[in-house]
């Protein structure tokens, strides 16, 4: 008998007409490591709720199948009594925090409290729990002023406190910066070791596929692939499925397809498996001269004069009311092409965004749009030069329909009608929202919400366009989707500027990168000066891309930014 | 949809518990939230208004009467902290909490002329119930001294302290309650039905 | 948007519950005495406690802010217009201040110096975890108390969360200082997705809440013990006992 037994699973939400899940069936064994992908909506959230007895608890609906844990129908116990043995953590780490606690052991402590356990032993079970997530150093602190990796840890720890069989994390990642996810997923391969039984829902497959024992990809409801990580893998990636297939996998399997090594060995899952991996071959092109074929940069040198989309930086700095110094004398031209902004959090970047359209002025120095001090001008004028899409949608969200939606921004800035439907249908057309046209923005999941709020401000049509973490929460077909729009934005001769820890997607797509640290510039050049400085880039916390390190182990003399590239050196033709 | 009048079994009690699901105390900080944010908002908009019920009353259309009337109690509760004097106002914040709930699951908020009525009905709750506060424990006097002013110059034109403290209430706050009721129903409706707890459906 | 100062002043140490029990005491015996002298004492005494305690400077300034313009303000009124006006104190220019009325809105002043005073000395000494736990131990439901803490927390959230809207909304071309039509449409964009934003945690929250045991009954215990001494519930009779006295010499009066 399995742990958990999903039979014939149908379910279909009480607000949506289309089943969530369709005749699902899974068997998951006690002490397995179990990673679910898929594209945004294929149902792994769904997936998970049907084991914490949230579906059918909480959200109500048509439910047919059955499912058990641990021997007992979810249908017959309660969300409370689930939870003793299926710990849950959600994707945002600040909305499961109770909200009640001063201390972080306070939040830990706060189940136990529940449970009416002796004063000891509450104490004794959340300290251990924090240390177990490495959180210990931090009893004291107040959760509010916690870093999304430490507030994830801290919902771990108040889970582990309840000591549970089954762990489920649902995109426990995809709001945190490199740091945090790697902190995240240490603890969570930690509790693997320890016993746990753990289910993690990810798009982020470089961390997951090595850790998993198992991987399965939910499609429209459905079980697509079941099975050992790299076979599924390989699998997806032979029929071009469209989840995050890491680019070592893929150029491992292009050179066995190639015939270049041979096929005796598992597919390597992480760069330094990669490295060993193709150590082996002896015959290799040029990466110079690679490199020197293919596209040629499109990053123009900052000395044009009177570019009219220019953004100029004069020793900025800018220091919070309390005292914190965020930027600390940066000054800089941005005029064409797409800039890339790397950086760990807290180093400037979104307080450098916030710049660039005045929601900010700074405190020293100044910032010129387009010939403009942004300290003469209002917020809602400098929109119609720089339009600048945060992270997060539901700031944003409030009309009925999306094609409204995409309307307030083209509508406060004074576009005529004609004008406005032309760029409103464009914009929709370049966000892949045709289909949701004329659904209300919050029937639809987070990714295709972010891609609402960025078509609301592509069609304002500024010249200048800022992105702030846009790939965050993103699917392979998002994350694509992305890359076209700046390659259409930057083809219409626009600025484009994009905030993003996503640094595979900086190398394909950034004339130029700039990394920040501490407030300064830290790196202003090419991807490919810039990402080839990787020990410069570790100060800020930035790794470079998994092929351009895979390059660098190889010993290659020129630094690599798409697998493509190392393909070419490895398996010239 | 169960209509309270057929759980006369359950009684008068058990009504108000099944009112508080853990959607519903969850619920209880963002009204509070918003009581506060609003006057944020309608000082950086410079709008004429106070906004300062308008958690109350939007907690009232989503989750009845019981969970608007803690909403403004625990509200009071956090503003004693910065102003001691505002705890005697509790009763009033509570009051106007179960009256907009009331209103709300009876159907008040659905047509225009219900909500500009029951904007007026929730104004002069609040100020019937503040008057008697005012004069005894305050002398006539608010924290606000336009307000006070008013009051004098109605106590100089020949007025009682109870006609003055009334009249001056019914000026001041009559434009901020009906704006505030139509402002909340504006934003409930706005708010997408998958997250509408299941009060709103009668009353909205 | 608590302000607790940490100290370990007897008024530190007396569990939240008799504090409570003073809090309201006082404020029961300050609307029974009938003239301002019993308050003015009252008030003196409260600022000697706030000075034991080691927060004078902040009781003070709070007390002036709060009470300062009311004092001015309820002289003014009641000096010229409390109906039982007999005596003349000082006539400017058209305007006759009179001792009755003075004497009324020097007590309504007294009165609620007190009640501040009381109330933000028990603030500034109460950690409110701590006067949660003490209320739970003596009947709360330990539901409000979570609701009360959540929601002490929240305020300075939705600040935030209004302010990135603010800032969001603002790059989509809102402008805040247009016209007053166009600011009340304004307003409806910050709400709206205030709101929605909320409710969308509030879900998640719910379940978190609910996996942790939230609406679970029976005992429960907690992580900080607070004392309920014998000098506590001494001082919580004694003020029992004063009111009921106080009161009895009203009735009879």
């Amino acid at each position: 008998m399995s742990l958990i037994e999903i039979e014939d699973l149908t379910f279909s939400y009480a607000s949506q007409h289309e089943p969530a899940l369709r005749n699902l069936s899974c068997s998951i064994e006690q002490g397995s490591f179990v990673g679910i992908t898929g594209l945004a909506e294929a149902g792994k959230s769904s997936f998970c709720r049907l084991i914490s007895g949230y579906i059918p608890h909480f959200f109500h609906g048509e439910f047919s199948g059955s499912v058990s844990v641990a021997g007992t129908d979810t249908r017959e116990t309660t969300i409370g009594e689930l939870a003793e043995r299926v710990g849950f953590v959600f994707e945002n780490p600040f909305d499961q925090l109770t909200g009640a606690s001063l201390t972080v052991l306070e939040e830990a402590a706060f189940a136990l409290e529940n449970m009416g356990l002796a004063r000891e032993e509450i104490r004794l079970r959340a300290e251990k729990s924090l240390s177990q997530v490495g959180m210990e150093d931090l009893a004291d602190r107040h959760p509010q002023q916690l870093s999304g990796g430490q507030s994830q840890r801290l919902a771990l720890a108040s889970i582990l406190a309840v000591q549970p069989e089954i762990f489920i994390l649902d995109e426990p990642t995809s709001q945190l910066d490199p740091l945090g996810v790697d902190e995240v997923f240490d603890v969570i391969s930690d509790m693997h070791r320890r016993g746990y039984t753990v289910i993690v829902v990810s798009q982020d497959l470089d961390h997951l596929a090595i850790r998993a024992d198992r991987l399965i990809v939910v499609d429209k409801g459905e079980i697509k692939w079941d099975g050992e990580p790299r076979k599924i893998l390989l699998q997806a990636a032979e029929a071009r499925y469209p989840i995050l297939i890491p680019d070592v996998l893929e150029i491992s399997r292009k050179l066995r397809a190639a015939g270049r090594i041979s096929s005796d060995s598992p597919v390597p899952l992480t760069v330094e498996q990669a490295a060993k991996e193709l150590s082996s071959i002896e015959e290799r092109g040029s990466a110079t001269e690679t490199i020197a074929a293919g596209r040629t940069s499109r990053y123009l040198p900052d000395s044009r004069a009177e570019r009219s989309k220019e953004l100029v930086f004069q020793d900025v700095h800018y220091d919070y009311p309390t005292g914190v110094s965020a930027i600390c004398g940066v000054s800089l031209r941005l005029d064409e092409g797409c800039v890339c902004i790397v950086g760990q959090n807290g180093a400037g970047k979104t307080t450098f965004a916030k710049h660039l359209n005045g929601l900010l002025r700074p405190t020293r120095g100044r910032v010129l749009v387009r010939a403009k001090d942004t300290r003469e001008y209002r917020v809602a004028e400098i929109a119609r030069e720089v339009g600048l899409a945060f992270q997060n949608p539901d700031d944003q969200l409030f009309r009925g329909t999306v094609e409204e939606e995409v309307r307030f921004g083209p509508e406060n800035v004074g576009t005529a009608p004609e004008e406005t439907k032309r760029l409103v249908t464009s914009a929709i057309d370049l966000m892949g929202l045709e289909a949701v046209r004329e659904k209300k923005p919050h029937d639809l999941g987070l990714s295709e919400r972010k891609r609402v709020a960025t078509a609301s401000v592509i069609a304002m049509n500024t010249p200048v366009v800022v992105l702030d973490e846009p790939t965050g929460g993103q699917d392979a077909e998002g994350i694509e989707l992305l890359g076209h729009l700046v390659g259409q934005l930057v083809q219409q001769g626009k600025l484009v500027v994009v905030v993003t820890h996503d640094v595979r997607f900086a190398a394909r797509h950034a004339d130029r990168v700039i990394a920040l640290h501490q407030g300064r510039v830290l790196l202003d050049d090419g991807p490919r000066p810039v990402f080839g400085r990787d020990e410069t880039l570790a100060r800020t916390h930035v790794e470079p891309p998994a092929v351009t390190r895979l390059g660098k182990l190889l010993g290659l003399d020129e630094t690599l930014l798409s697998p493509g590239e190392l393909l070419a050196v490895l398996a010239p033709e | 949809m169960a209509d309270s009048t057929s759980q006369a079994e359950g009684g008068f009690f058990s009504r108000i518990a099944s009112d508080f699901t853990t959607r519903a105390w969850v619920l209880i900080p963002v009204g509070v939230g918003i009581n506060f944010v609003g006057g944020t908002l309608v000082s950086v908009l410079k709008l004429p208004i106070f906004l300062d019920t308008i958690g109350t009353i939007l907690v009232a259309l989503l989750a009845g009467p019981w969970v608007a009337a803690l909403t403004g109690l625990v509200t009071n509760l956090v503003l004693v902290v910065s102003d001691p004097t505002l705890i005697a106002y509790a009763p009033v914040n509570v009051a106007i909490g179960l009256i907009a709930g009331y209103l709300a699951l009876r159907g008040w908020f659905k047509t225009y002329p219900k909500i500009v009525a029951s904007g007026l009905i929730i104004m002069f709750t609040g100020v019937i119930l503040s008057a008697p506060i005012v004069v005894l424990a305050f002398g006539g006097v608010t924290s606000s001294p336009s307000r006070s002013a008013l009051t004098a110059f109605f106590l100089a034109t020949g007025g009682s302290i109870w006609q003055s403290v009334f009249t001056t209430g019914v000026i001041v706050e009559v434009i901020d309650k009906m704006i505030s009721v139509f402002v909340a129903v504006f934003v409930a409706r706005a708010v997408p039905e998958r997250y509408r707890p299941q009060k709103a459906q009668q009353t909205l | 948007m608590f302000d607790y100062r940490p100290g370990s002043s007897p008024v530190h140490l007396l569990n939240p519950v008799t504090k409570l029990a003073v809090v309201v005491g006082l404020m029961v015996i300050v609307f029974l005495l009938p003239n301002l002298w019993g308050p003015a004492l009252i008030s003196v005494t409260m600022l000697g406690v706030a000075a034991v305690a080691g927060f004078l400077g902040s009781v003070v300034k709070l007390a002036a802010l709060i009470t300062g313009p009311l004092l001015v303000a309820v002289v003014l009124i009641q000096g010229v217009f409390y109906p039982g006006n007999e005596t003349p104190l000082l006539t400017v220019g058209p305007v006759t201040f009179w001792e009755e009325g003075v004497s009324y809105g020097l007590l309504v002043f007294f009165r609620v110096l007190v009640v501040v005073c009381a109330v933000s000395i028990m603030v500034f000494s109460t950690h409110p975890k701590k006067m949660m736990v003490a209320f739970i131990d003596k009947g709360l439901s330990p539901k409000l108390a979570y609701v009360f803490m959540a929601s002490l927390q929240f305020v300075p959230e939705m600040q935030r969360r209004a302010r990135a809207i603010m800032e969001a909304q603002q790059a989509r071309g809102l402008d805040l200082k247009a016209n007053l039509w166009r600011r009340f449409q304004a307003l409806l964009a910050m709400l709206i997705p205030l709101l929605t934003g909320a409710l969308i945690s509030a879900e998640t929250r719910s379940l978190a809440l609910e996996a942790r045991g939230f609406s679970r009954g029976g005992t429960r215990n907690h992580l900080i013990e607070v004392p309920d001494r014998t000098s506590d519930r001494v001082i919580r009779w004694s003020v029992a006992a004063i009111v009921v006295l106080i009161a009895v010499w009203r009735i009879v009066l």
